[in-house]
């Protein structure tokens, strides 16, 4: 596998975005989705990709691993503790502070499912990958995408229920 | 009647489209006379709302990181003629000679605050002395600007970083600064120590500005005014 070419360095610069808030959705803070997006994008820039990748699928699936490799490795919440996001710009004080709670309370809520669950039901109800893109991105079967997301959803509604 | 796992399964794949007709078209039949079906479809879908809704304002990847994978520029531009003798484009090379960096590794590291090349090259004028640190760390100094036969806006500047140095020529392509050739070279000390280029100097970016420059740098104020119109003229 070669160095990222111009091509797949642009396709991947499209799909920053989406990755920077996928990175949010799996980690909960601003902070360590900068954190996550960073090692990301530095583990592309190292490995490169295959030709005939995906730009999108190749490079959320290497976020996932890495997020994986973090879970694994060490205590997460300890290594990144939770920070404030002092990059948020362009709304008024009000909606932001509405928009933060909003999101550390549905950040919350999610924190509480399973992994697996997470990274799933975020890739398909936030990301909008279908469920055969979510498949490959997680290298499971399609099978397991549907009943990944079924719990998920189920278990978030109960989440929202307790807040 | 109790939920079952297939049910949440049958409602989950309908949200999100993946049901195919018959089985969709089922699926509403039913919605249509079980009130706690439907009642949990709203559920779930109101809990999908929240979830884009909260992660909405998220997607905005830090600027490093961008810079980390904008293209890296192939070598070689062309040069358009312009204002200012082709002597000074040797003084100019021959000033940035003395500079230089490590440009793309280095750009992929920076981790900390700060301006990046591209926007260092977008607003700041060229310098005699003096240098802008970037948020890698590198320093660097824009020396010249002028116009590529092909008319794109190009600045020649000089980078240096832990003591390694390069200068380059970097065009505006498309709104974005792309680096057409780059050089390492020992940095001598200050600009002011500069000698002029000579007739025979190799070095690539003389070589550069030789072949593709339009003649003639621009002056301190037509510089000026082109970055007030962010390059556009």
């Amino acid at each position: 596998m070669s160095a990222l070419n111009d091509s797949q360095r642009e396709a991947l610069m499209a799909e920053l975005g989406g990755l920077r808030r996928y990175c949010y959705s799996l980690t909960g803070s601003a902070a360590d989705a900068d954190d996550l997006l960073q090692t990301t994008v530095e583990k592309l820039l190292q490995k490169g990709m295959p030709e005939d990748a995906h730009p999108a699928k190749w490079s959320y699936r290497v976020c996932k691993n890495v997020w994986i490799d973090e879970l694994r490795s060490r205590d997460v919440r300890q290594r990144y503790p939770l920070v404030a996001d002092e990059n948020d710009e362009s709304h008024s004080t009000e909606d932001v502070a509405d928009g933060e709670r909003e999101l550390e309370a549905v950040s919350a809520a999610l924190e509480q499912l399973p992994d697996e669950q997470r990274m799933t039901l975020t890739l398909v109800a936030v990301e909008g990958k279908t469920y055969a893109e979510a498949a490959e991105i997680l290298e499971v079967p399609v099978g397991t995408v549907m009943s990944r997301i079924a719990r998920a959803r189920k278990n978030l509604m109960k989440q929202y229920g307790s807040q | 009647m109790t939920m079952t796992d297939n049910d949440y399964e049958l409602l989950s794949q309908y949200l999100d489209q993946e049901l195919d007709d018959l089985t969709a078209r089922h699926l509403e039949q039913r919605l249509s006379s079980e009130p706690k079906l439907q009642a949990t479809l709203n559920r779930l879908s109101n809990a999908d709302t929240r979830l884009k809704r909260a992660f909405s304002g998220t997607d905005k990847a830090p600027t490093h990181l961008k810079e980390m994978l904008r293209p890296t520029p192939s070598n070689v531009v062309a040069f358009p003629q312009r204002s200012r003798p082709a002597w000074q484009y040797a003084v100019a090379a021959s000033l940035v000679a003395a500079v230089g960096l490590i440009l793309t590794p280095k750009w992929q590291d920076s981790t900390q605050p700060g301006p990046s090349l591209a926007s260092v090259l977008e607003t700041t004028p060229s310098m005699a002395n003096g240098w802008k640190t970037l948020s890698d760390g590198r320093d660097i100094r824009p020396v010249l600007s002028f116009k590529e036969v092909d008319g794109a806006w190009c600045r020649e500047y000089l980078v240096s970083v832990e003591g390694a140095s390069e200068r380059g020529v970097a065009c505006r392509d498309e709104g974005y600064w792309k680096t057409r050739v780059i050089a390492p070279t020992d940095l001598p000390g200050d600009a002011a120590d500069y000698r002029p280029a000579g007739a025979g100097d190799a070095d690539e970016v003389a070589q550069y500005l030789r072949e593709r420059a339009d003649g003639i740098a621009l002056s301190a104020s037509a510089e000026e005014t082109l970055i007030s119109a962010s390059w556009k003229d």
